[in-house]
């Protein structure tokens, strides 16, 4: 496996839940509004340390899409996706950005909510 | 020599001939335009035979192959003897075409390069058989004013030298109008400093006063650095005695030696015309094999000396093949390292392990190491001379180790790991010397100062420190997370990749001003290396790509806001699917004038390209997991090491 070379992201920085390496910075959200399998989901500009599996069509709530699913550099976890693809044009937006699932990560932040290794969601 | 002089066989047979022919061979003398008939067929023949073949290689080249040469010339030195004086003499006019130039393209300036044989030849000691050339040929080696001058000069007629520097520059006055007057002065200057010296060495200090002043105080008039150094030589008159002077002045005394010494000194001050620059013809030819030098891309090779008679090419001087595998790690292994000697190699592992190897004679089959070794882990292939054996496996780190780094005297090894601890052991019997405790995230990475007893670690806690190999810790930096750091190696400065932003800056940190200049890369940076002469630095990127850049001081010192660095050039892997790299590569230099950049890859193979061209040169499978390093031993450039996941490394 070698030396695993993860990037260290300064700033409020959301985090794989399970192995806490850094996945996307909280500048880079775009928006929190969608939804996965498992739960909510936020769109991401730019993700780091994951890697990306093949390509494959999904039907989903907004259309058919190409997506690879994303997982993370150090536990291999799938983490989320992305879009590679969009067959409408309206959800043209989409691609080339990446998915995380909420259950999946867990940011940085210690809101009055809870902390940061709540499993609820957190604003 | 002697034997060439006095081998005046008329009409030569052939055994007298053929060692003649074998000194023309060995001095490349392309045959000259002039043609002149020997009257000896038979020698002419036999002597047409050995030019034919052994014609300078680099025209052979150009030729493609068989030299044609419509007219073979007949050296007057081919028979060494009066027979061809009379030869030349009436075949002058028998010269079938008058070309300027000479060679396959047309280059070469037929008079200049008669005269750059003529040279040759006087400096090889055959004077005579220049003066005969000279005669032949018509051409002069350098003109009588020249010679006179140079004749006076050796003789000490300074007086009679300088009256003929004036001659000289009155008479090429209009040849070369381009020949800065404050070059004759200087060539004045110093005849009469060697006149000043000479007469102080004889203790005639009147006449060394004379000229002191008469003579060389005007020419010191409008320029100061004259009049420094005229002081300096009105000091010389305290000198007590000519040894005393010798030292003071560093002047080495009245005798030829010096005298050749000024007329070198002269000569570089008169246009190469007139007075053709010395061992000029050696000069190109050495030239022109560091050129093929140069072109041969697969140089690899610490034998210093090239023939003459054939284009310089490297074949299979590139390890191509695993010679041995060694299997002695339980776990990937991360980093590895030559000793500077190359007899010893020091592997990091994710088993928490170091272990050293050493290079021993194939003799030696069964030997184990000393410390703790389990097994010899050795797999030779019996063909090689030697072969590494496990010599200790140094135990003591509770979490994978990064990093080794030997000690530029090889006597001590640092290693750096995960469990925020780096620690010094010795070589000799790998007991620990000393535990470093001072990082709070894992330690990265490690680099030596040449004075062996210092050395500087970082890691992820954003601390670099500088320690020494008692344990004290001597300085600290604050930065980013930091992934390689290297020194350069004349301690003057400290590279390291800033873990900023996007951990894309390279910092380079100057030890002894305190000042920062900051290269930014295109991609984040894995890992970094330095050339041994300190002056390319090796970039590798987290998106499988490596830059070379250029760190070396510019002439003048720039102020530090400007960057100095350059990238030279960008390397990168072949065929791989990830755009981004997701573990630590490391790469290095190799071959034996580290023109070759060599790297393991995610891939599994060894890639190897040339450092000058960039081209790839050979991509080189045999690891079953990630290439993480490789090192090339540093004094066998026929040898390196790689080291990979599945637990093994492999020299080749």
């Amino acid at each position: 496996m070698g030396r695993p070379f993860l990037l260290h992201l300064e700033g409020n920085a959301y985090s794989c839940r399970s192995c806490k390496v850094h996945l996307a910075l909280a500048k880079d959200l775009i928006s929190k509004a969608f939804h996965c399998r498992s739960g909510r989901a936020y769109l991401f500009d730019r993700v780091v340390n994951v890697s990306l599996g093949p390509l494959e069509e999904r039907l989903m709530t907004t259309g058919s899409h190409t997506v690879s699913d994303v997982l993370c550099n150090r536990c291999n976890r799938v983490v989320g996706w992305r879009y590679e693809e969009a067959v409408e044009k309206d959800q043209k937006y989409k691609e080339g950005k990446f998915i995380l699932g909420r259950a999946e990560i867990t940011d940085s932040r210690c809101g009055p909510f809870g902390s940061d290794m709540s499993g609820s969601d957190c604003e | 020599m002697d034997g060439f002089v006095s081998s005046h066989a008329p009409g030569g047979a052939n055994d007298s001939v053929e060692p003649l022919a074998l000194q023309i061979s060995s001095r490349d003398l392309l045959t000259r335009r002039q043609s002149i008939i020997n009257s000896n067929s038979n020698t002419d023949e036999v002597i047409q035979e050995r030019k034919n073949s052994s014609v300078h290689p680099r025209k052979r080249a150009r030729l493609g192959g068989s030299l044609q040469m419509p007219h073979m010339i007949k050296d007057t030195l081919s028979n060494g003897n009066a027979e061809c004086q009379s030869n030349g003499k009436s075949s002058n006019g028998e010269a079938s075409s008058v070309d300027t130039h000479i060679g396959p393209q047309g280059l070469i300036h037929k008079v200049e390069f008669v005269r750059l044989i003529q040279q040759a030849l006087h400096d090889l000691g055959f004077q005579s058989i220049s003066k005969e050339l000279e005669e032949a040929s018509g051409i002069q080696r350098q003109s009588d004013l020249i010679n006179e001058f140079s004749a006076e000069i050796m003789r000490g007629n300074w007086a009679k030298a300088l009256e003929l520097l004036q001659l000289i520059k009155e008479s090429h006055l209009e040849a070369q109008p381009c020949w800065p007057s404050s070059s004759s002065q200087t060539a004045c200057f110093l005849i009469l400093e060697q006149k000043f010296l000479e007469a102080l060495e004889r203790e005639d200090l009147d006449g060394a006063l004379h000229t002191l002043r008469q003579e060389l105080g005007p020419l010191g008039e409008n320029d100061h650095e004259r009049r420094r150094q005229l002081h300096w030589l009105a000091t010389l008159f305290m000198c007590t005695s000519t040894s005393d002077l010798y030292e003071k002045s560093s002047w080495c005394g009245s005798g030829e030696g010096a005298r050749l010494l000024l007329l070198s000194q002269l000569q570089i001050l008169l246009p190469p015309t007139l007075m053709l620059p010395d061992h000029r013809l050696q000069h190109l030819v050495e030239q022109a094999l560091l050129a093929q030098k140069a072109l041969c891309a697969l140089h690899n090779t610490s034998n210093r000396h090239m023939s003459l008679l054939q284009d310089h090419q490297c074949h299979d001087q590139i390890p191509l093949l695993t010679s041995q595998i060694m299997e002695a790690h339980t776990d990937e292994v991360w980093h590895l390292g030559w000793s500077h000697s190359g007899q010893l190699l020091a592997s990091g592992s994710k088993d928490h392990t170091v272990r050293v190897w050493e290079l021993q004679p194939c003799s030696v089959l069964s030997a184990e190491g000393e410390v703790g070794s389990q097994g010899n882990g050795c797999v030779g292939d019996g063909t090689s001379s030697h072969r590494l054996c496990l010599k200790h496996t140094l135990l003591g780190h509770s979490d994978a180790v990064a990093f080794v780094a030997w000690s530029p005297d090889d006597s001590m090894l640092l290693s750096c790991s995960n469990d925020h601890l780096v620690q010094l052991w010795s070589v000799a019997d790998g007991r620990t010397l000393q535990i470093y405790a001072r990082h709070t995230d894992s330690v990265t990475t490690c680099a030596w100062l040449s004075c062996g007893q210092r050395f500087v670690t970082g890691g992820f806690d954003r601390n670099i420190y500088m320690w020494d190999i008692h344990g004290n810790e001597l300085r600290q930096w604050k930065g980013g997370r930091i992934n390689d750091l290297v020194v350069t190696p004349d301690g003057k400065y400290l590279v390291s990749t800033h873990g900023g932003l996007s951990e894309k800056s390279i910092v380079i940190h100057d030890l002894e001003s305190g000042t920062e200049e900051t290269i930014m890369e295109t991609h984040a940076i894995t890992s970094l290396h330095i050339s041994r002469d300190g002056r390319h630095l090796l970039v590798n990127l987290q998106c499988q790509e490596i830059h070379l850049w250029d760190i070396s001081d510019p002439k003048n010192r720039s102020p530090p806001s400007t960057i100095r660095a350059k990238k030279i050039m960008v390397f990168q892997f072949q065929g791989l699917q990830e755009k981004h790299g997701r573990f630590v590569i490391r790469s290095c230099f190799g071959g034996s004038d580290e023109s070759f950049i060599v790297s393991g890859s995610e891939d599994s193979q060894v890639y190897i390209w040339h450092g000058r061209t960039g081209d790839l040169l050979h991509v080189l499978p045999g690891h079953s997991g990630t290439v993480n390093a490789v090192s090339w031993n540093p004094t066998n450039p026929h040898v390196f090491a790689s080291a990979s996941d599945d637990h093994t490394i492999r020299i080749w």
